[in-house]
């Protein structure tokens, strides 16, 4: 298997992907600074009362890494997936003796551990950007270390695993005449409705917080996967 | 020569539209089978049929093998093919495109890469773009890398069209070559049977999804040299003098008072002579040269063979 993941990396540029997570992550470092400054912390303190913290900023930057792992996610399985059946590129690789099955997984546990990197490198990146700003500004007194213990940091990394499941199920999209187009689309959709609070002001809570959802939208992803690689094994 | 790959009547359906209704025929080992159909006569489908790319909605289709049968696409490591478009990975270069396709296979040796190049005469853009290519250098980067492995069965979906005199004639070389001097079973398609007539083995006639007939080139060049055009007044009366009077079996009925008799061995005159004894009305004789549309058109009404 590394070695057909090897392969995807030699078809797909992948360091465009890596650019465009670090520019993403400079704009987003941008973003917590300018609401640092901009937001003063007595409006902000009626609706979170000890504002400015770190686990404050950290759920802030957990949901927007979740944004991004949804849409990214669609961006590169429109790259690695849908194109190779566009181009029809895809019968070539099939004409091949590896299993079509394994083709795919190859090309899904590539899209699951760049954007796995991609969010943990993210996260690792905004918080160190906060960090060094408050060195600066010591806007936040109560230390890092004493804010955020390694459970938090591991809980964090699990939910970035389960939102990646989540985020395949733009997979259902792949066979589809536009399909990368509605897969571009769905993402944006399922992103704003799982980690947006919609209902605000009149209710801050995010879908993604409900457990039932989370389920049912994992379930989702995984049947995606699963309805991708039968489709690979059909008699066309 | 043993039967290499073998269809029995199968069929497929894509998007409820039947693309192959009946196909059956026999590939021999070591030939060079051509596929000859107008456009949308369903080549392609057949093609992706027989190398494993689709299976069929019913019949089968076999492959001999020396652990016995199996279906082709538990063989793809054994078969070459260059299907419908050249599709290739654009941001790659002309070599990077074949040492991929190697790596699918587990097999990388830079002096096949490069003898597959050259075979197609691509040797000095083998580090461009193929993005830059134009559609005959695709072909040919596309049919090398269903050479280059150097796969005991070739298969080629209509190689020729897009490519100039000189190309054409150069790839039909290598083909030659590889079936004279390894003995690679090649199968082609094309619209065109004068691209194929040449150096083909047997050709097999394809029309609306379904094979009409396979027959040896030889044959085929010999049904479309001439024929002899009879009208009479009672077709079925004429046929049994034909048969029985001049043993005369190549013919064919087209209709109640029209028949073509391919067997020319006969003298015009000895025929007319037969069937004006045998009571029947003469309406109109006369030798035709048939063009392989009209063939087909013709096969197609009566029974395949």
């Amino acid at each position: 298997m590394g070695h057909l993941i090897r392969l995807e990396f030699i078809k797909y540029n992948v360091w465009n992907f890596f650019l465009a997570g670090l520019l993403l992550n400079f704009s987003f470092a941008l973003i917590l600074v300018l609401f640092i400054i901009s937001i003063s912390p007595g409006d902000m303190r009626s609706i979170y009362p000890s504002y400015p913290d770190y686990p404050f900023f950290t759920a802030f930057i957990t949901t927007f890494i979740h944004l991004l792992i949804i849409v990214m996610s669609a961006y590169l399985q429109r790259h690695l997936i849908v194109s190779e059946f566009k181009k029809d590129t895809i019968s070539v690789l099939f004409s091949t003796p590896v299993p079509r099955s394994k083709l795919l997984w190859a090309k899904l546990l590539l899209i699951k551990a760049l954007l796995l990197v991609f969010s943990i490198g993210s996260f690792f990146f905004s918080l160190g950007a906060l960090a060094l700003f408050n060195y600066q500004l010591e806007t936040i007194t109560v230390p890092l270390r004493e804010s955020i213990s390694w459970t938090d940091a591991l809980r964090i990394f699990v939910m970035f695993f389960i939102v990646i499941l989540i985020s395949f199920s733009t997979l259902f999209f792949v066979r589809l005449r536009n399909g990368g187009k509605m897969m571009m689309l769905y993402s944006g959709m399922l992103a704003a409705i799982l980690f947006l609070p919609l209902n605000a002001p009149n209710s801050a809570g995010i879908l993604a917080h409900t457990p039932v959802a989370i389920l049912l939208f994992l379930l989702a992803g995984i049947l995606g996967i699963f309805f991708l690689i039968s489709q690979a094994k059909r008699k066309n | 020569m043993t039967v290499f790959i073998k269809a029995t009547h199968a069929s497929k359906t894509i998007r409820k539209k039947p693309i192959i209704k009946d196909l059956s025929l026999e590939i021999k080992k070591g030939g060079i089978h051509a596929i000859v159909g107008q456009r949308l006569s369903g080549k392609t489908a057949v093609l992706k049929l027989l190398t494993g790319l689709w299976l069929p909605d019913r019949g089968e289709i076999t492959l001999f093998d020396q652990q016995g049968t199996v279906t082709p696409r538990d063989q793809s490591v054994h078969i070459g093919a260059f299907i419908d478009q050249p599709v290739l990975y654009d941001r790659l270069s002309a070599s990077e495109n074949l040492y991929l396709f190697s790596q699918y296979f587990g097999y990388y040796d830079i002096k096949s890469v490069e003898k597959g190049l050259t075979d197609v005469g691509l040797r000095d853009d083998a580090l461009s773009k193929t993005s830059t290519f134009s559609f005959s250098m695709k072909k040919r980067l596309a049919i090398a890398r269903a050479l280059f492995l150097q796969p005991p069965f070739v298969v080629l979906d209509d190689p020729f069209t897009g490519l100039d005199l000189a190309e054409q004639h150069h790839i039909r070389q290598l083909l030659i070559e590889l079936n004279t001097y390894q003995h690679t079973t090649i199968l082609l398609s094309t619209p065109d049977v004068s691209e194929v007539e040449d150096f083909a083995h047997t050709i097999t006639l394809l029309r609306d999804g379904r094979t009409l007939e396979t027959m040896s080139t030889l044959e085929l060049k010999h049904r479309l040299s001439s024929f002899i055009h009879l009208n009479v007044d009672h077709a079925a009366k004429a046929t049994f003098i034909l048969e029985n009077n001049l043993n005369i079996t190549d013919f064919q009925v087209m209709d109640l008072q029209t028949i073509r008799i391919y067997d020319t061995s006969h003298p015009v005159y000895v025929i007319v002579q037969e069937i004006v004894k045998g009571g029947i009305q003469m309406n109109e004789v006369y030798h035709k040269q048939l063009d392989l549309e009209a063939y087909m058109a013709g096969t197609s009404r009566r029974e395949p063979r």
